[in-house]
């Protein structure tokens, strides 16, 4: 059922476009995107051109090694099972299976791809300043591939705990085995491995519906993993989130002013708001961190050009924000002028991106001139 | 006179009209029921008045008012107190207000969740918010959508006794409700509504004249001008 599971990957394919299309608008692409690309292709040849004098080649191989193991991973082994097909397609195992085998070929393909495509942007590193040979390279590849094929079965039958542990014990077998034992072994270990972990898949969890609801779950999960991200990155555009909590847990609690002028009741709200709203919260401090990050490890003229992005997009990205907040019905019974909300939004904005760009600023033009 | 309104013509969207030639007045120290069926266009009228309805044509006049919307409007981040608090500031009354505030929020019994969110609240206690955020301050008018809604015999009784002092300071009170019960006994003048349109407005006596029942309540009433509205 190969046109199965192509027409759902196509409506998923269709769905994150769609909302993905909400973001990167053309102006969005032309001021953020492109120049990244541009910016981040030359950060990366000037990186690997000087290379062998930079500070990366302080850290052991051992530490790149134990990292791969640990932050690659397979979010999910697709099935593209929905709900509905306990209703249908249930009743005809032979179309079932064959989409959740288009599933598994599909993530694995793709989980290849990926981490290929992460080692060749690393083998300067490897290669130049560790002299790992190239099948040494593609032997870490399977290593890779065969480890997180591991870990996402032993997320289906373990407990969270249970599978912490194993990822652990994985990532620290995988470190010995391509630090000290022979190439050739090492292969077949793993080679042994990717079959069993195939052929017990395949029976566990192609051939038996045994696991539908927690397959179906996983899906779902996956299904929307984009549209989760997206949100995380833009939280504007999902409706607001009603807070579960009774009362607010942290600071101002008691409903005590952040404000103690009185004209500061919008600010307040606003600010309010961004405390108590994990969505706009985690939003902003990822945003303006990760920039900051982004600074720290670039060369000089470079970061004066992320340190002018990363002000007008905070800058876009508190407006969105701040609009949202005033498109809340509630300003129907809290009535307010147009002056107060101006006021308000220009405040707000120099206290939230102008002056954090600014003081990274300051800090800037000290480190360069000391 | 406190509300002077008249619509020619009302919607979301520009030639499909909602409500139509709407023109009624409320003078000062009167309480006023709207009255019609779900989606008579009550509501609708009450948005045109207050401005946040996208098509109107015609003129509202209407002074600073108090409202209550159809369903409790509660802003997700800000506890029951922040509301009250922001209210104040807003009125920049903090001083003259805060009393009040106490007072309404003992009268409500609400004292007690001052510093937990509303959105939380039952469907009831989000009504008494919205009480207390409407006769905060001191109006002209108030606009009243459903106010009886969710709210227990006690809250009942007590915001009746705050619509006859708000009445007595002469405030001028429009009120939707299907409470057709309490609105007959509390209301000075009734406004009936039925599909965007005026059907009959007056005092219960001249109802009763205009459907020659002199002992019709106002269902009767209601029941009786719908029907022949159907018919015509």
């Amino acid at each position: 059922m190969t046109n199965l599971a192509q027409q759902r990957r196509k409506l998923e394919r269709s769905n994150n476009f769609k909302l993905l299309a909400n973001i990167i608008d053309w102006t969005v692409a032309l001021y953020i995107v492109v120049p990244s690309l541009v910016i981040g292709f030359f950060l990366y040849k000037d990186f690997i051109l000087t290379i062998s004098t930079s500070w990366i080649v302080h850290i052991p191989l051992v530490i790149f090694i134990v990292l791969l193991f640990i932050i690659t991973s397979i979010e999910t082994l697709r099935t593209y099972l929905q709900q509905a097909d306990r209703l249908f397609l249930i009743q005809h195992r032979k179309r079932m299976i064959q989409l959740k085998r288009a599933g598994l070929y599909w993530t694995l393909s793709k989980h290849l791809i990926i981490l290929s495509s992460a080692l060749a942007l690393l083998a300067p590193i490897f290669i130049i300043v560790h002299h790992v040979t190239i099948l040494e390279l593609l032997v870490l590849l399977l290593q890779l591939f065969t480890s997180n094929f591991t870990k996402v079965l032993l997320q289906l039958k373990l407990r969270k705990w249970q599978q912490l542990l194993s990822n652990i014990l994985l990532s620290i077998i995988g470190t010995i085995c391509f630090l000290y034992v022979p190439i050739i072994i090492t292969s077949l270990i793993y080679l042994i491995l990717l079959v069993y972990c195939t052929s017990y898949y395949n029976r566990h969890f192609i051939n038996s519906t045994k696991y539908f609801d927690q397959q179906v779950e996983l899906d779902q999960a996956a299904f929307y993993r984009w549209q989760s991200i997206l949100f995380r990155i833009a939280p504007e555009l999902r409706s607001q989130l009603v807070p579960k909590l009774k009362k607010p847990r942290l600071l101002w609690k008691n409903s005590k002013r952040m404000f103690q002028r009185s004209d500061y009741f919008i600010e307040e709200l606003v600010c309010k708001t961004m405390l108590r709203q994990k969505q706009y919260r985690f939003g902003y401090l990822r945003f303006l961190l990760s920039g900051i990050g982004l600074i720290i490890i670039v060369p000089v003229w470079a970061k004066i050009i992320i340190l002018g992005i990363l002000y007008f997009t905070l800058r876009s990205m508190m407006q969105s924000v701040i609009q949202q907040i005033f498109e809340h019905k509630i300003w129907t019974i809290f009535q307010v002028s147009q002056e107060q909300i101006q006021v308000a939004s220009n405040r707000l904005l120099k206290g939230f991106v102008d002056l954090p760009i600014l003081c990274v600023l300051i800090i800037l033009i000290i480190i360069l001139i000391l | 006179m406190a509300i002077d309104i008249n619509i020619h013509k009302g919607g979301y969207v520009e030639n499909e009209a909602i409500i139509t030639d709407i023109q009624f007045q409320v003078n000062s120290g009167e309480l006023v029921g709207l009255i019609g069926s779900n989606g008579a266009g009550k509501s609708t009228t009450l948005q045109a008045m207050m401005g946040v309805l996208p098509i109107v044509d015609g003129q509202v006049t209407l002074g600073n008012y108090g409202y209550v919307p159809e369903r409790p409007i509660l802003y997700e981040y800000f506890t029951l107190w922040e509301h009250i608090d922001f209210y104040l500031r807003v009125a920049d009354k903090e001083n003259s207000l805060t009393n009040r505030a106490n007072e309404l929020l003992k009268i409500f019994q609400l004292d007690h969740k001052l510093h937990d969110f509303p959105t939380t609240f039952s469907k009831g206690m989000q009504q008494k918010v919205m009480l207390i955020l409407a006769f905060l301050d001191e109006h002209s008018t108030y606009i009243l959508d459903e106010p009886f809604m969710g709210l227990d015999p006690q809250a009942m009784r007590k915001l009746l006794t705050i619509l006859e002092e708000l009445k007595a300071q002469g405030a001028a009170i429009l009120m939707s409700t299907h409470a057709l019960d309490t609105a007959e006994k509390i209301c000075d003048r009734f406004i009936l509504i039925d599909h965007g349109r005026i059907l009959q407005q007056g005092t219960l006596a001249s109802l009763r004249l205009a459907v020659k029942q002199d002992q019709a309540s106002l269902l009767d009433i209601f029941d009786i001008l719908l029907e022949e509205n159907h018919h015509d």
